[in-house]
Formats: C-alpha cells, structure tokens, sequence
C-alpha cells in the first residue's frame, strides 16, 4: 500500500484525457440529441398547443355560427309558418269565397230550375185548362152564345177609346172599309147588320164587311183589319189565358 | 499486499499494470463512445442509443438534484468519475485482470482531483477572494479544522475506494484458494454490486464536495448580503 509518484501523475493526466474523451464523443453528443429531440417535442407541443387554441377558436366560432344557424332557421320557420298561416288563411277565405259563390250560383241555378219548373208545369197546368176549358166550351158552344158574343162585342166598341178608334179608321181607311169577320159558326144577318152599323158610325166610314167561318174558334167571332185583329172568341180567349199573346184586345 | 507489477518502461518512466487497464478503459470507453453515438437519430433511437440516453440522463438528474442549472459544467467531470469507477471496478471480475481501483495510486489520483475540483468550480463560482473567505466563517478560529477537513475527506475518498476494492478481490482470492472453483460464485456477485456501490459512492461524494464549496459561497454572498 505505497503510491507510486508515476502511476499517480499519469492517472491524473489519463482522467483528465478521459473527461475530454467522454465529454466530446459521448455527453455533448448524446446531450445534443436529447436537446434536439426535447426542442422538436416542445416545439410540437406548442405547435399542438397553438393548434388546440386554433381549434378550440374554429369550434367557438362553428359553434357560434350554429347558433346563428339555429336562430336564423328558428326565425325563418316562424317567419314561414306565419306565412304559411296567412296564404293558408287567404287560400280558406278564397275557398270559403269560392264556395259561397259556388252555393249562391247553386241557389240562383236552383231557384231558377225550381221557377222554370214552375213555369212549367203552370205552363202545362194552363195548356191542360185550356184544353179542358176548350173541350168544356165546345160542348157549351151554340149559335146563341155566338151572337151574345157578338152583342157583347158590339157594346166594347163604345167603350173603346178614342185613340184606338182612329188608329182603327185609320188602317180600315187604307183598305177602303173592308173589315174580314171570322165566326164560329154562321151570323144572323141581323147580328151582321147591327155589327157593321156599329161599326160604319164608330169608325165614321162605310165599312165593308166580309163574313167567313173558321169553327176552331169554338164561339165567338174575330174582326181582321189589316193587321189589326179584334178578338171576341173562345180560342183566343184560351189562348190569353195560355200565355199565348195573341190577344190585342 | 503484493506490489503492482510495471508491465514496461517509457524512457525513465515505469508503467504500471494499473496504467495500462487504465488507457485500456480509457480506449474502450472512447471507442464504444464513439461507434455508439456517430448515428444517432432524433425520431428513431435504437436499444443501444436509448441505453446511452438513459445514462446521460441519470447522471444529470443526479447532478441537477443536488446542483440545479449546474449540470452542464458538472457532468462531464461527475459522469467520467462514476463511469470509469464502474468499469475499473467491474474489471476485477473477469480472471486473469485486476482492477486499477485497488491501485492506492489510481485512487488517490482520482481524490486529489476531485480536491482540485472542489476549488476549481468554487472558485469560478465566486471568484479567488471569496471562495478563500468561507474558511473563515464562522469564525477564523475554524480555520485549521477547514484544513484538516479537506485533506482528511480527500484522503478518506481515496483509502475508501482502494481498501473496499482491494479487499474484495483479496477475499475472493483466498475463498477460491480454499473453497475451490465455484464457490466464490456468490462473492463475485457481491463484488459487483460493490463496484456500483463505491462508484456511485465516489461521485456522490464529489458532488456533495463540490456542491459545498459552491453553496458555501452562496450562503457566504448571501449573508454578506443580509448584514449590508
């Protein structure tokens, strides 16, 4: 157990050679990677960091701009559900309008069905009373009714007024008094004379009178004066009451 | 205790066979250092390079437990430390070697540097003057004892190493002189994990050498400080 000055000398030369030995191919080496590899993780990890706040401003502003999806949706939805309630409503009331128009144009067709039927079947009850009261009086028809007629007919004339008086003279004048006379059945020449005398002094012209025989007037006579007719018969009586105007009288 | 042989001579000087395990750790460790770490890669470390991190690492935490934001000055000195004592020490294992830490030479070597040491980063800390000044404190009266105590801690670091190293390898000489061949086996085990213990022992205690000299200056400044 002595030291030995050489030993002792060179091992403090051969540490200090292996300090510098180590220290250059191992620790700085090694110590270098290391800072390198810690540098690149600290820099990935703000790079991370820098990305997570990236990201968590992208997610804030989706977010925000979901929400004002959301909103902007939940005021368009209302906006088209109003609308949708109002075109809705105007779609009802023209409906409801339509409809109205449509029953009311139902009503006027209907009452207008309902007044040509009435008009009809009046029409058909008059033609069958016609024909009834037709059949009727050609049964009651005789020679005598044909000159009550005619004197009936005879006492009209003094009721006419003065206006169709001369309108009447008139058209007989044109014609030279000639004046047709249609009976039922033959006159008595005394009806015929009292008739044309009544007439020569109303009309104030000599007439000129023309008897002939028609004996579908059922009873009764017609005076013809151009186109003048004067109706005192059943035939044309019915038919007035017919609805046919075929009475000027 | 038998004389350690001097394998040559270099002109006057004798080398010894403790000089020669010596450059040869010092050659393999150069070399391994160098073959392991010409590639190394930043994304894709291999066992190898992982191992060497895992070292490199370890030797910082340690010295940045006890001197933090000091590691980049103190590691290499530190780290060679406790990796030549390992292998030196780990070196008596194998049949036919010895280890150069049961040199008493090697190992006062290695104290006096570390003696050196202690003032060397004492001083660079706060300069000549003030590194001088804490062996007055607390009082000039403890100035002798400053003394003793550093040469005592340093000749205590050096017959620490040599008298545990030397002796395991003493015992395991006679146990297999007497046992025979296997059973010193289990003393073999006992000698590695004594190689660890006193490596890590011998840089510890720099450390803690080191860290005193320099935290000896702080608390100096500090106090200095305090009473201005």
């Amino acid at each position: 157990m002595q030291i030995d000055l050489t030993t002792f000398i060179l091992e403090l030369i051969n540490f200090a050679v292996l300090v510098w030995i180590l220290n250059h191919f191992l620790y700085k080496p090694v110590q270098g990677i290391m800072a390198r590899r810690r540098a690149k993780i600290e820099k990935m990890v703000q790079e991370a960091e820098a990305q997570k706040a990236e990201a968590g401003l992208l997610r804030d502003q989706y977010e925000s701009r979901v929400r004002n999806w959301e909103r902007e949706q939940a005021t368009a939805h209302a906006a088209l559900t109003k609308e949708l309630a109002v075109t809705r409503e105007n779609g009802l009331d023209d409906v409801r309008q339509a409809v109205e128009k449509e029953k009311q144009r139902l009503e006027v067709a209907e009452a207008k069905k309902q007044a040509d039927r009435q008009r009809e079947i009046e029409r058909r009850a008059l033609t069958q009373a016609v024909a009834f009261a037709g059949k009727f009086l050609q049964r009651l028809a005789d020679p005598e009714l044909d000159i009550k007629l005619a004197e009936v007919l005879i006492q009209d004339i003094e009721t006419w007024p003065a206006e169709k008086i001369e309108t009447l003279a008139k058209a007989v004048a044109e014609r030279e008094g000639e004046i047709t006379v249609t009976s039922a059945r033959a006159l008595t020449p005394s009806v015929q004379k009292s008739l044309e005398k009544k007439l020569s002094v109303k009309l104030g012209q000599k007439c000129k009178m023309n008897f002939s025989v028609d004996d579908t007037l059922i009873t009764g006579l017609r005076l013809t004066v151009g186109p003048w007719v004067l109706q005192a018969n059943a035939k044309d009586e019915l038919a007035f009451f017919a609805g046919k105007p075929e009475h000027d009288n | 205790m038998s004389e350690i042989a001097i394998v040559f001579h270099l002109g006057p000087l004798g080398i010894t066979s403790t000089i020669v395990m010596s450059w040869a750790i010092m050659l393999m460790l150069g070399l391994v250092s160098f073959l392991a770490t010409r590639r190394l890669s930043e994304n894709n470390p291999g066992m190898i390079q992982a191992t060497l991190e895992a070292v490199v690492s370890a030797i910082e935490d340690s010295v940045n437990d006890m001197m933090p934001g000091r590691a980049g000055f103190l590691v290499p000195f530190i780290g060679s430390l406790w990796i030549f004592i390992v292998v030196a020490n780990l070196t008596g294992i194998i049949p036919g070697l010895h280890s150069p830490t049961g040199d008493l030479s090697l190992t006062a070597a290695l104290a006096v540097l570390v003696f050196l040491s202690v003032h060397w980063y004492g001083i660079r800390a706060d300069g000549l003057r003030g590194y001088l000044q804490h062996y007055m404190r607390p009082s000039p009266l403890l100035f002798p004892f400053h003394i003793v105590s550093e040469f005592s801690r340093t000749l205590a670091l050096a017959v620490r190493l040599f008298g545990n190293m030397a002796s395991l390898e003493m015992a395991a000489l006679l146990v297999l002189i007497v046992a025979g061949f296997l059973v010193p086996i289990p003393l073999l085990l006992l000698h590695v994990v004594e190689a660890l213990v006193q490596a890590y022992i011998f840089g510890m205690l720099a450390l803690v050498y080191i860290a005193g000299g320099i935290q000896s200056q702080q608390n100096t400044k500090e106090r200095t400080e305090e009473t201005s």
